[in-house]
């Protein structure tokens, strides 16, 4: 007999009704909007990069309000009246409680290092322009949570990116021991445990709050998960070879570059050769300066500093000089078209995988 | 408006969104639509307790309920609409 579930919090009338207000806001945004900001640009003729589209669209309506948009919509979410930071904090015995019980159950699933030093690149930036970042409160995870689906308008795609990724991860992986690095609340490694039910999934994360609902989602789902506090940057706890898949979601453009290159190493160091990493992320840009001068404007007004310095890394590269082979990059879903600008904003999701090199072989 | 928050944001949006009149008129705005909306949500409850459809106390403040979910979701979009097709429409 499991327990009885622990109370959960939940958004009152004027936070849900808020939410819903900011959803229609992105969605009219990802659509009209964002489409009378291309018909502009195209009029702007011949430009030398995103730099000069940016000046020449500065004091164009549509832009202007798309920009804003972008950027205070974010804000007015968290931190707005009905905004998700006091919705949660209002709550916070509520979420402490409901963690609590379910750390309660299963304890050796979640394994936390209240001595983690946390970079300071993650310390000093509010990522996604959350005040304070994900790490500190005990509700932080509960907020991200309930961001998510405003914040990368996956809820306003069809597909589920997370669904999508386990069931192709399904047919490629090598083995079944899985570590997801960066694995937030959880929704990779819930997916991949549905996806693959013989399968030894781990989760790791330099946040705590964020582990702690992580496992109580998968103790909610009856999912057998580990979740692990630790660094992506060198999966200390982690011990050499002993993964067969390592997967990162939506993590390695919070990277600045000396730390995803070792992130790269680390991920080389626990798997076994012939292991294979699979990340998700966004790096190649479709619709060529255009694309760029979005993505760009989006990491700008989306607090994302590293976002840019993803583009210009040379992966493939980067990918062999921390030992891996056979890089493949290509956009995500299968098909979507690199010459060309989606109908609607998305973010230019690129699926990345490699072979980790046999022993001798590594860097 | 004081959405921005402290942190490692850089000056350079700053340099994007300096334009302050549209700061005020999108921060404004994007109050008041946020009230219309709550005040349509509250309306609608006062007339579907009229009509017979609704048990609950007229103007009750209670949660969003799943049956409500598709008739906020239709007039979020409205509002939203009328908002912004100056700009996209
Ligand atoms: C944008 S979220 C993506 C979460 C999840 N993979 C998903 O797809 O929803 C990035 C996550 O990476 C974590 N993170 C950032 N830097 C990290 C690092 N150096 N080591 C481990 N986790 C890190 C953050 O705490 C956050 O939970």
């Amino acid at each position: 007999m499991s327990p009885p579930a622990a109370p959960a919090p939940s958004l009152d009338l004027r936070e849900d009704v808020q939410r819903e207000l900011v959803l229609a806001t992105r969605r009219y945004w990802a659509g009209p909007l964002y489409r009378r900001v291309v018909a502009g640009a195209r009029r702007v003729g011949p430009v030398s990069g995103p730099d000069e589209l940016e000046r020449a669209l500065a004091r164009m309506p549509a832009y202007q309000a798309f920009g804003w948009l972008e950027q205070h919509l974010q804000t007015f979410k968290y931190t707005g009246p009905g905004g998700l930071m006091p919705a949660a904090e209002r709550q916070r015995q509520v979420i402490e409680a409901m963690l609590a019980a379910s750390e309660g159950r299963h304890p050796e699933r979640l394994v936390l290092d209240p001595a983690m030093r946390l970079p300071d690149y993650y310390r000093d930036t509010d990522f996604h322009l959350v005040p304070g970042g994900i790490h500190s409160r005990s509700w932080d995870g509960v907020v991200y949570e309930w961001a998510a689906g405003t914040a990368t308008m996956m809820q306003n795609e069809s597909t589920d990116v997370h669904d999508s990724l386990a069931r192709y991860l399904a047919t490629v992986t090598p083995g079944r021991r899985i570590l997801d690095v960066g694995c937030g609340f959880g929704p990779t490694v819930r997916a991949l445990a549905r996806a693959l039910p013989e399968a030894t999934v781990t989760g790791c994360d330099l946040s705590a709050p964020v582990l702690r609902l992580a496992h109580h989602r998968a103790l909610a789902e009856a999912l057998t998960l580990r979740f692990v506090q630790a660094n992506g940057e060198d999966l200390g706890p982690f011990p050499d070879r002993s993964v067969d898949l390592v997967t990162a979601t939506m993590f390695i453009h919070e990277l600045p570059p000396p730390a995803l290159r070792a992130m790269l190493r680390a991920a080389r160091r626990v798997l076994r050769p012939g292991g294979r990493l699979v990340v998700l992320d966004f790096y190649l840009v479709p619709g060529g300066t255009l694309g760029r001068f979005f993505h760009l404007g989006h990491a700008r007004r989306n607090g994302e500093p590293f976002m840019p310095a993803l583009l210009e890394l040379d992966l493939p590269a980067e990918l062999r000089a921390a030992g891996f082979s056979a890089p493949q990059i290509s956009p995500y879903p299968p098909g979507q078209p690199l010459d060309r600008l989606p109908e609607s904003w998305r973010l230019p999701w690129t699926l990345i995988e490699a072979e980790a090199l046999g022993g001798s072989d590594a860097a | 408006m004081t959405f921005q928050s402290e942190g490692q944001r850089s000056a350079e949006s700053e340099r994007f969104f300096a334009d302050r009149s549209v700061d005020a008129l999108m921060g404004s705005a994007l109050s008041l639509t946020t009230e219309l909306l709550l005040l349509s949500v509250r309306q609608h409850r006062i007339e579907e307790a009229v009509r017979g459809r609704d048990s609950r106390p007229a103007g009750g403040e209670v949660p969003l309920r799943p049956a409500e979910r598709d008739w906020v979701r239709d007039r979020a979009d409205q509002v939203v609409a009328a908002w912004l097709d100056p700009f996209g429409g």
